[in-house]
């Protein structure tokens, strides 16, 4: 046996052993519970049903620290990610008033993980959703906020309409507005592009705006206002790249024609330059001739350490595009 | 030139000898080759590296089984006909621990002198290619990576790869044994289209269980604003990335992290040793070092490190919409290679490597559970490469057959037998191509001290 493959086995014996260890001292009720909660954070996940009855027996004592019983938790999630029981418990707990926010994040944080790798799970969906329908109107930001991007993410049409009328009404807002665009925009069939257009013109605060019109590229009806904002120089130039990007999506065309106006233009924001050049270049078909000129004629134009290094990135790719 | 080598050399079917440049790549398995003397000299030569103060270096055997070394001599006939074969690997010492991968297309290359007149007859430029942990990349690796991400998303080949992963196509490819042969396969058609735009390209892995921060930056897998939308420098290829998911609009990359991604590992609860220890830190069935016991790690880490974020990833139907899933999964599959590696478990048709043996039932009415469905066990053709959509199967089947390689393998319709011994480790035919660099090929004596294949 090889000198490498001793020492990876020694180490795998010795963390073997040491997870043993740290995962009796956290199961062992003498021990105080910050000398539970550092040993847990080392003991691995269980893997067998003596220490995970013990872990199930944490998690339900309604007096024990509440950080104990989140560790607990998560320490025995895989090992039943295939049981109906706990998986049922685990919804239970996430949507238990008065449960501590750390252990009900715990549970949430355990029923997604377990839905990458438990068939069982699926069978609950319903009872899923539903709880976590339950949970966007809860007090804990954290599990308010997984609850409503998760069932965004399963194009869920109750939070989908309760997003709208946030943004349409503030007072009645689940979350931050630029937050419930990026929720809506998980389903192209949100109904929420009129609210996106009324935000590109007018948004609560410059992030809501820079997210709505990222998300008009996909409304084949905006492309008007993604070139106005690409063309018009007293816009912020992160916000102009993002429209021109949504642009050439739409309107390859005048993606065109608004973007060469820009690259010739001496008056014109570098940083916006060489991030056009970028989005020009990785395009297939691109003419990477020309590119490479309007590469060369930024780099006259560069000042300082920061827009040279990125002028000489974009031409290290202009090359290897070219070679290609 | 008075010699030529072709590296991955095959034979049958005929491959234009005199070396076809874009196959000149190896990983730490044997790679097949052939020498022969063109200008009707009879010679003998030594082959060793080009240049061992940097870049890649490689190991030479006779035979694919024999002894490896820094250098060969071989025979060469006066016949260009005559095709005197060999083998190479990337150089991976594991008694002094130093291995040599490359960190540039072909900075590695093999010099040929005769021995005769101590004349340098040919130097082949070649690339020790190895998947690597993404936070010690070159920035020219990274730049590179990204690049072909990115020209592939745009060039509408990776649409196939969302919507291989979807809701509807979840329960083919998880919650059973065939989720880590699965992904693998998928994770090389994914590279191997990389590579068919720049074949320096190979997928690095994010370990999830270590901080790592040169991935989280704005130069590689990007920063979240305060909205949890994904920034990167305006130089950044990924700025170009678009969403494909079907159905979604044409928003960014969201990805919020739960830990502090710059000191921090994600939030899986077990790390790369608990996870290779598993089925020896349990009792009872849990006990025996066997895949049965492995596969758990579907649960922790593989879905603990997708909930590590909010966003696209932490979402089982949408994950490829976010690259650093790939990275993910790059070290999923590097935890299974590593456990292969060190428990000896290469051999398909051992239960204890894969315990689904034999094919899956065909009669619906034993296709209850899906562990029981078609599709997870060993001789089953994997969807969607085998083309058949449709009840059992998911209802579509995109990307169509497998990709094919300079190495022939896998079939353009993969089966679970073929990813598992992913680096010919019995059988130096089954070599997909690709290695880890932490994860050598036990050569034989006195390369790995270690025992013969």
């Amino acid at each position: 046996m090889s000198k490498y493959k001793s020492r990876l086995l020694a180490e795998l014996k010795t963390a073997q052993e040491e997870a043993r260890d740290k995962l009796a001292v956290a199961l062992d009720d003498s021990k105080t519970a910050r000398q539970r909660l550092a040993a847990f954070s080392k003991a691995g996940a269980i893997s067998d049903e003596s220490n995970a009855q013990k872990a199930l027996a944490i998690i339900d004592d309604d007096d024990a620290h509440a950080g104990l019983r989140a560790a607990a938790l998560e320490k025995i999630a895989s090992y039943y990610g295939h049981d109906e029981q706990f998986l049922q418990k685990l919804t239970r707990i996430a949507t238990r008033n008065g449960a501590p926010g750390e252990l009900r994040m715990a549970a949430l944080s355990s029923l997604r993980s377990n839905s990458f790798s438990s068939a069982t799970l699926l069978s609950q969906r319903p009872a899923y959703i539903a709880a976590l329908r339950a949970l966007v109107d809860d007090e804990d930001d954290d599990i308010r906020e997984t609850a409503i991007e998760n069932l965004a993410l399963n194009q869920d049409e109750y939070v989908q309409r309760r997003l709208i009328e946030g943004l349409e009404n503030p007072k009645s807002k689940l979350t931050k507005p630029e937050l419930a665009v990026k929720y809506l925009s998980y389903d192209l069939h949100a109904d929420h592009f009129p609210i996106l257009r009324k935000l590109a013109v007018k948004a609560p605060n410059k992030k809501t705006r820079m997210e709505a019109l990222r998300n008009l590229a996909a409304d084949a009806d905006s492309a008007d206002i993604l070139k106005s904002v690409f063309a018009d120089k007293s816009e912020d130039a992160e916000l102009r790249h993002l429209c021109g990007v949504g642009l050439q999506r739409l309107d390859p065309v005048n993606f065109e024609k608004a973007s060469n106006k820009i690259l010739r233009a001496r008056a014109e924001h570098q940083e916006l330059k060489a991030a056009i050049l970028n989005t020009k270049m990785h395009q297939p078909g691109a003419d990477m001739n020309k590119l490479a000129a309007d590469i060369k004629k930024l780099g006259n134009k560069a000042k300082g350490t920061a827009e040279k290094s990125r002028v000489e990135k974009l031409s290290s790719f202009a090359a290897f595009r070219k070679s290609g | 030139m008075a010699v030529e080598i072709s590296i991955n050399y095959t034979p049958s079917p005929f491959v234009a000898f005199g070396g076809d440049p874009s196959q000149n790549y190896v990983s730490w398995a044997p790679s097949r080759c052939g020498i022969i003397s063109t200008d009707g000299t009879a010679r003998t030569v030594t082959l060793k590296n080009g240049d061992t103060s940097q870049g890649g270096q490689v190991v030479f055997m006779a035979e694919a089984d024999a002894p490896a070394s820094n250098s060969l001599q071989l025979d060469l006939s006066d016949d260009p006909e005559t095709v005197t074969e060999f083998y190479i690997a990337g150089k991976f010492d594991q008694d002094t621990e130093e291995s040599f991968p490359s960190i540039a297309d072909r900075d590695a290359s093999i010099l040929v002198t005769d021995k005769a007149t101590s004349t340098d007859l040919q130097t082949l430029p070649l690339m020790v290619r190895v998947r690597k942990d993404a936070d010690t990349l070159t920035d020219e690796e990274r730049d590179r990576f990204l690049t072909a991400m990115v020209m592939l998303n745009l060039r509408g080949d990776f649409v196939d790869f969302q919507n291989m992963h979807v809701a509807d196509t979840s329960l083919e490819i998880h919650s059973r044994s065939c989720f880590l042969p699965w992904h693998r396969l998928y994770l090389l058609d994914l590279e191997r289209k990389l590579q068919s735009i720049d074949p320096s390209v190979s997928l690095p892995y994010w370990r999830f269980d270590k901080a790592a921060p040169n991935v989280f930056t704005l130069d590689f897998m990007g920063q979240p604003d305060s909205a949890g939308i994904v920034q990167f420098s305006s130089t950044n290829p990924l700025v170009n990335w678009r969403l494909t998911v079907f159905g979604e609009g044409s928003g960014r990359i969201s990805r919020v992290p739960r830990f502090d991604t710059a000191t921090e590992p994600s939030l899986v609860q077990r790390d790369e040793e608990a996870t290779i220890n598993l089925g020896t830190t349990g009792s009872g069935r849990f006990e025996r070092t066997n895949f049965e016991n492995f596969e758990r790690m579907e649960g922790d880490p593989h879905g603990a490190a997708h909930v590590s974020f909010n966003g696209q990833i932490s979402d089982i139907g949408r994950a490829p919409a976010d690259p650093l899933f790939f990275m993910l999964h790059c070290n999923v599959d590097r935890l299974w290679a590593k456990w292969q590696w060190m428990k000896d478990r290469f051999e398909p048709d051992d239960a204890e490597a894969y315990y689904k043996q034999g094919s899956g039932p065909v009669n619906p009415d034993s296709m209850r559970s899906n562990a029981d469905r078609i599709g997870n066990f060993l001789r089953d053709t994997l969807w969607p490469w085998n083309g058949l959509g449709g009840d059992p199967r998911p209802r579509t089947a995109p990307g169509t057959y497998y990709p094919s390689s300079f190495l022939g393998v896998p079939d353009r319709y993969p089966t679970i037998h073929s990813a598992i011994d992913y680096q010919g480790q019995l059988d130096v035919r089954r070599n997909l191509g690709f290695s880890y660099d932490d994860v050598p090929y036990d050569h034989a004596f006195p390369m790995t001290m270690g025992d013969p294949i």
